[in-house]
């Protein structure tokens, strides 16, 4: 499924961001893009902030129009898109979808060895405001929303803002924010976000390592660590919910169960830990070498930080990895992680009975993976 | 039995203090002799005691009393200043960045 | 070797191998005993796992990063949080009278028809005054005795007068009544089941063995005991009732049999407690009267026995490994008044006898009932709430009761999850302050959590049966034998 495509526009001067419309409206038409198929409007397109034509365009004047779209023609009512003056045509929001995320930078203060959305230094100063409005046309029965990047914080008061945009617009939505955590190392920042008391808002924040060296090797910043841990605490101090992730590969397995006892330790308010297998897109190919390691030959060392975590009462969780690699105690611990519009299945996997509660692979996942993936019998899964 | 011990090489404050952990083992008495040197004499609170292991365990119990007194010295500040930060949120460890907030940002975390 | 500073611990030889390290948050780790030497040396290198482990752990630190100290003062904080309630448990005797006549009772018993030694209503309710002026926000009153149901009216105008009050001020109220069950009937249970009051009862094992230490007219006390947690079940639900033991000297010959009672009637929590040497106990030192030692012996024996059932799947928890446990195993406070440091009595738990007068602990009331009266802090008819709560009586025992610089505590690799009695060591040694290599507290707390973590490093079983003891769960399907 591709969310983005180049359209032919007409009458586009600044950035339009809008409501798709396949049904006609009965009111709030400056907020929303009339779509037609193949040179049909489905009603008159004045009063609409714009129109997106799949295929050829309709007869308009007057009205912004992108036109030629092929890729996009799953939208619906209620998606958000942002069509560019330059013909750049964006799918910002889907209402179908359970996955639907805000990129808010592509700047980040971090460059971890792994990343898989590498960081670009572009001016950002304006895309707090498209975020704002995009929070603002969001259907509020959305039931979760992701913010992402680079790293969201950098916005610093507009990050806040923008919390305080989703707890206003979408109160009942579910809001999981991914961060390096690193400003929280200030404490009123962390007050200023447990201020605003986003009812269901939780920090998903990455710890490599029980060492600050090796941590602040791997996310390739000098004091991340440091940063991060009393970030934790800070957040913790303000009831702001964390969740602490880790993605495993050869720099972070070595030490696993002593990161574990750590976080158990140290953090224990977390709400969550997620294990996350290796996803092979971005930088992480700049350092195959040091980072890839077999999962089927962790296994023991997964087994032992679950373990530890498990035995603290902490709430684990196993993403991106195949079941037929994972040891059988694991699996309760295994979740369908891959975005449903991101996973395949390998030739392999045919004839495998546990394809339905395996999460698959990432399409950018299949060359470079597990030697040991092979199709499950019945007489290998457990018992439910 | 007498254990004999070089007050040049530990303080006598660190040999009553071992002297004390052994009071519920044995009976202790210790007699200053010549300068610098302490006698301890340790007399069996019951027949059947091994006062020759009552002995070497004192040995290694000064040592040990030692060490101790050697870690609490290099550590006691920090463990004053340690109790009274997790309860007076007093700026008693160098909190300036902590502090501070994300728009000074003196460490430069966001680059 | 390389350029590292000690961060505060203390330390034990483990034994001939190993040195076990508890740094002032309570984490601990075991060390091989030359890394331990190298280590104090300052001789161990960055990357020997010794190193990365006890940099990790926070034992030492080789940077001017500020995440050691944050972490370990909000570690230390988390410890003593305990604190920050002030007095959370309120204990009523509202009676003295008792049908019962246990060989090591500690309250001065009279027999059932001495109304006069009941909590009078202006009593129970100026006690209260006292309760909800602590800034406590969970607070937990228990009623004892005596028995308790023998003054059922006192019982139930505490507990609707108190849950009135919580009400009303948005607070947290909890109720126990520890009671024999022998009187308990209908009436009584519907009104528990309606405040949501739990029951504590003692079950000293098998019927000979309870009967034998526990008399009452008719020799039944077991057998009513029995009936009496069939009862609460029905009616207020499986885990409504708790039960705990006395050791006697009678009991020291049958650990296995006592905590196969637990498990035969269902008990999911024992509590082993050896006896104290107050009020009736005292005098009957020779019949029910045995060392400290043999009573571990008998505490091993039966925890043995506890673990076995354990690892068959049955959630039998010993409540004071449990209690030492969390502390050892995880980051959290635990208020456990008669184990902490500084000491609970006053400003963790107080005691409002039948006549008001107001006490640390139970024990300071044994003690006065025997007339010594020094740890008694008032009398609610004549006393403010900052006479008794600040005045002098209750800040001398606060001061004694400091782990941290009575000798031999000050020292102790085990300091940070143990703690300090002063009533308790003036009661056996005349003296608030222990000797401690010669003090039965001492014995009895270094022996279990000596025990307790030789335990956890001989098999990961017996870890995974700790840790859902901790985390107050049974053992995840996948983890029983």
């Amino acid at each position: 499924m591709r969310l983005h495509e180049t359209a032919h526009v007409v009458g586009v001067d600044r950035l339009l961001i809008g409501r798709v419309a396949r049904t006609p409206l009965l009111s709030g038409h400056h907020n929303a893009l009339l779509l037609a198929e193949n040179g049909v409007l489905p009603c008159d397109p004045s009063g609409y902030l714009g129109v997106i034509a799949l295929g050829d365009p309709p007869q308009v004047s007057g009205t912004p129009i992108a036109s030629g779209l092929r890729r996009l023609d799953y939208l619906d009512d209620g998606d958000v898109v942002a069509i560019h003056p330059n013909g750049f045509v964006h799918t910002l929001y889907r209402r179908n979808s359970r996955h639907n995320f805000i990129l808010a930078t592509e700047r980040c203060n971090s460059l971890c060895l792994m990343c898989s959305q590498p960081p670009k230094e572009d001016d950002d100063s304006g895309r707090l405001e498209e975020h704002l409005r995009l929070v603002d046309l969001i259907d509020p029965a959305t039931e979760e929303l992701g913010i992402t990047g680079g790293e969201p914080t950098l916005f610093r008061d507009g990050f806040l803002e923008l919390i305080a945009r989703c707890k206003r617009r979408l109160p009942t939505t579910s809001l999981h924010v991914l961060t390096n955590g690193r400003l929280f190392f200030y404490r009123s920042f962390a007050e200023k976000l447990g201020q605003i008391a986003h009812p269901d808002l939780v920090l998903g924040i990455p710890l490599y390592s029980d060492i600050d060296q090796r941590h602040d090797y791997i996310v390739q910043a000098q004091g991340a660590f440091e940063e991060t841990v009393i970030g934790l605490q800070n957040l913790d101090r303000y009831d702001v919910r964390v969740e602490i992730r880790v993605v495993l590969h050869a720099l972070s397995i070595p030490r696993l169960s002593r990161l574990a006892a750590f976080i158990a330790r140290n953090s224990p308010f977390a709400c969550h830990v997620a294990l996350m297998g290796l996803e092979m897109f971005g930088l992480v190919h700049q350092h195959l070498n040091e980072l890839w390691i077999d999962p089927a030959g962790y296994q023991q060392e997964l087994l032992e930080a679950a373990g530890i975590l498990r035995d603290a009462g902490m709430n684990v969780s196993i993403y991106n990895h195949q079941l037929c690699i994972l040891d059988r105690r694991l699996w309760p611990l295994a979740r369908r992680s891959i975005s449903d519009w991101k996973n395949v299945y390998l030739p392999e996997c045919n004839g495998c009975i546990a394809m339905g509660q395996c999460g698959g692979f990432f399409q950018s996942g299949t060359k470079i993976r597990s030697e040991y993936i092979h199709p499950l019998s019945p007489t290998e899964t457990p018992t439910s | 039995m007498t254990v004999t011990v070089d007050l040049t090489i530990y303080p006598m404050e660190l040999v009553l203090r071992t002297c004390h952990t052994f009071t519920a083992r044995c009976f202790v008495s210790p007699h200053a002799v010549a300068d610098g040197l302490l006698e301890i004499e340790l007399i069996a609170r019951e027949e059947r005691d091994s006062l020759r292991e009552l002995a070497g365990d004192f040995s290694n119990a000064l040592l040990d009393s030692h060490l101790r007194a050697l870690i609490a010295g290099e550590t006691h500040t920090i463990r004053e200043l340690l109790i009274a930060q997790a309860f007076c949120e007093a700026d008693l460890l160098d909190h300036r960045d902590i502090e501070s907030d994300e728009s000074a940002d003196p460490r430069r975390i966001a680059g | 070797m390389s350029a590292y500073g000690l961060l505060p611990f203390r330390f034990l030889r483990f034994d001939v191998a190993r040195t076990l390290l508890v740094n002032d948050a309570g984490d601990y780790q075991i060390l091989g005993t030359r890394d331990f030497e190298h280590f104090v040396h300052h001789q161990l290198g960055s990357e020997e796992d010794a190193y990365l482990d006890l940099k990790a752990g926070h034992f030492l630190y080789d940077s001017e990063s500020l995440a050691p100290f944050e972490l370990l003062a909000t570690k230390y904080r988390s410890k003593k949080a305990f604190l920050a309630g002030f007095t959370s448990l309120h204990i009523f005797v509202v009676s003295l009278r008792c049908e019962h006549s246990c060989h090591y009772c500690q309250v001065s018993r009279v027999s059932a028809d001495r109304t006069r030694y009941d909590m009078s209503e202006e009593t129970a309710r100026r006690a209260l005054d006292l309760v909800f002026r602590s800034p406590a926000p969970r607070l937990k009153i228990e009623l004892q005795g005596g028995e308790p149901l023998l003054h059922f009216e006192r019982v139930r105008q505490i507990v609707e007068e108190a849950r009135r009050r919580a009400t009303i001020e948005g607070r947290e109220v909890e109720f126990v009544v520890t009671t024999n069950l022998a009187l308990l009937n209908d009436a009584m249970l519907s009104f528990f089941l309606e405040e949501g009051v739990i029951l504590s009862t003692s079950l000293d094992g098998p019927e000979a063995l309870h009967n034998a230490n526990r008399p009452r007219p008719g020799n039944d006390s077991h057998s009513r005991t029995i009936a009496g947690i069939q009862r609460v079940r029905e009616v207020l639900g499986h885990d409504r009732v708790a039960a705990l033991m006395t050791t006697t000297r009678t009991s020291l010959q049958s650990p296995v049999e006592i905590v196969d009672e637990y498990v035969r009637l269902g008990l999911t929590s024992i509590f082993l407690r050896p006896l104290s040497p107050y009020g009736f106990a005292l005098r009957s030192v020779r019949t029910t009267g045995y060392s400290m030692h043999e009573f571990l012996d008998f505490y091993t024996r039966a925890l043995d026995r506890i673990l076995e059932h354990n690892a068959q799947g049955i959630p039998l928890v010993e409540s004071y490994a449990q209690l030492l446990l969390t502390r050892i195993l995880t980051p959290f406070a635990t208020g456990y008044v008669d184990l902490q440091s500084p000491a609970g009595a006053g400003i963790g738990a107080v005691v409002y006898n039948y006549d008001g007068d107001v006490y640390a602990s139970d024990e300071a009331r044994m003690l006065a009932e025997m007339g010594d009266t020094r740890f008694r802090l008032g009398n609610v008819h004549r006393h403010s709430y900052s006479s008794i709560f600040g005045g002098d009586t209750l800040r001398r025992i606060v001061a004694a009761s400091v782990a941290e610089s009575i000798p031999g505590c000050a020292d102790c690799a085990f300091l940070p999850w143990c703690g300090a009695d002063p009533v308790h060591h003036y009661a056996t040694t005349g003296d608030v302050v222990p000797h401690i290599p010669t003090s039965d507290f001492h014995e009895k707390n270094f022996f279990i959590i000596k025990h307790l973590l030789t335990l956890c490093e001989r098999d990961a079983i017996t870890r995974r049966i700790f840790w859902s003891w901790v985390r107050q769960e049974s053992l995840r399907e996948e983890e029983v034998a």
